[in-house]
């Protein structure tokens, strides 16, 4: 039995893709500070490495296609393994929706509502995420497409109006930074938007059937996310230079310089308006997925009685987050979860897709989903 | 400490009464520890007792075997 009876078409599918990408605008500032003027490069590797990750999980789509990911741990690993490897996966989850709640927190206190407590913005934006979540999958996806397109003409807007500010100079020299520090921003930018992609095989069951694989619009949403990425990457380091190393939300500094006449000033209001509705989508979506998780753990018939306690679980994450700096929780990140998250992004789902397809497995999920 | 005691302790006496009546003992008693855990640690974080995160755990150990990037110049 299905938790969720919704399906979303593939349309959604890539844009929800393109949107969570999108909303890591915010998480420049895990690469920039460490190869500065080269940090569109590291954007650039960061996306060619992630292609065999990508490639991971395209398999798992194809050889698993009416399968969520916890349904195909306990199917490949068996009931006590799995469970456990499911556990696994809910933690990394729930860790990513509380990371990326806390860092919401800090930005409004930071750049929006400075004295309003960051508990009170946090509590507010669970409420609407747990509303979403109650709702289902198509609910959260329905306003992707919208939230792309604004995040686009923002991006666009923002490279016209700074045009007249940008320095091409600031992109030289090029490669003359240790090769350390490459790997660690292409470590970065590797696992923090593109590698956690994997929660979007959650929801691999409630897509529609295209005309093209399912996979193919995982690609489409990896690329088209990508491109925005390296556009605003580019439009940063042409307009701050490596002055925007010392930001910590270099997009948000640049439009603040936009400045034409007194009528078209004060932009970077706009980005931050875009960036509550591209983390709204990216948390509910977190929140949606580790719910689902959950049900899906303990086999319950549906998931709402877990909604707002895993809310609350996400609050009360994130509230010890908060407790440290948003410096000690950046370099937390660039230092060590990025290799951890390397285990959730590409390890353990390479070792399901290796034991599912040594056991045949794939075989018989196949027949079943066209017997449906 | 009230204060988040209340909600937290009404959404988990809705939400548990839901699962006491339609799952078996097994997913009961998962579900149960599951809200008992999320309702201690929002007590002791409201009871300001500062709580070390796993990841940042996992952070530490992996720093004291040498398996993380060097801290930024």
């Amino acid at each position: 039995m299905k938790l969720e009876s919704g399906r979303i078409t593939t349309f959604q599918y890539m844009l929800s893709v393109v949107c969570y990408i999108q909303s890591s605008a915010l998480l420049t500032s895990f690469f920039t500070p460490i190869v500065k003027q080269d940090s569109w490069l590291v954007v650039l590797f960061g996306m060619a490495v992630s292609l065999p990750v990508l490639l991971v999980y395209a398999a798992i789509m194809r050889s698993f296609p009416g399968m969520s990911l916890i349904e195909i741990c306990q199917t490949v690993f068996g009931k006590a393994v799995g469970s456990v490897v499911s556990l696994i996966f809910i933690w990394f989850f729930l860790t990513v929706a509380s990371l990326n709640l806390s860092n919401f927190g800090s930005f409004m206190r930071q750049a929006v509502l400075v004295e309003t407590p960051t508990m009170v913005v946090i509590i507010l934006m669970i409420v609407l995420c747990a509303y979403a979540v109650e709702k289902g999958l198509k609910v959260i996806t329905r306003y992707a497409p919208i939230f792309v397109i604004l995040a686009y003409a923002l991006t666009l807007l923002g490279i016209a109006l700074t045009l007249n500010i940008m320095n091409f100079d600031n992109f030289l020299p090029m490669l003359n930074q240790p090769i350390s520090r490459y790997i660690q921003s292409t470590n970065i930018i590797m696992t923090v938007p593109f590698g956690e992609l994997v929660v979007f095989l959650m929801i691999t069951p409630h897509i529609s059937r295209g005309k093209r694989r399912n996979s193919a619009y995982l690609w489409g949403g990896f690329l088209l996310g990508g491109t925005t990425l390296l556009f605003v990457v580019l439009r940063d380091t042409a307009v701050l230079g490596n002055v925007g190393s010392m930001f910590a939300i270099p997009p948000f500094e640049t439009l603040r310089l936009v400045n034409l006449g007194s009528s078209l000033n004060r932009l970077e209001i706009l980005f931050a308006i875009l960036l509550v509705i591209l983390l709204f989508f990216k948390i509910a979506f977190l929140y949606y997925v580790t719910v689902l998780a959950f049900a899906q753990l303990f086999k319950l018939k549906t998931y709402h009685p877990l909604v707002l306690i895993v809310g609350v679980m996400i609050i009360a994450y994130s509230t010890i987050y908060s407790y440290h700096s948003t410096v000690v929780r950046a370099a937390l990140i660039r230092q060590e979860l990025v290799i951890i998250w390397l285990l959730f992004e590409f390890l353990l789902p390479l070792a399901v897709l290796i034991a599912g397809r040594a056991r045949g497995l794939h075989k018989q999920a196949k027949a079943g989903q066209s017997e449906q | 400490m009230i204060f988040v005691f209340i909600p937290v302790a009404l959404i988990s006496y809705f939400n548990l009464k839901w699962v006491y009546q339609n799952c078996n003992k097994t997913q009961a008693v998962f579900i149960t520890l599951l809200f008992a855990g999320t309702l201690a640690v929002c007590m002791m974080t409201a009871a300001g007792v500062q709580l070390q995160s796993m990841a940042a755990m996992v952070g530490d150990l992996m720093k004291r075997m040498g398996l993380a990037y060097p801290p930024m110049e």
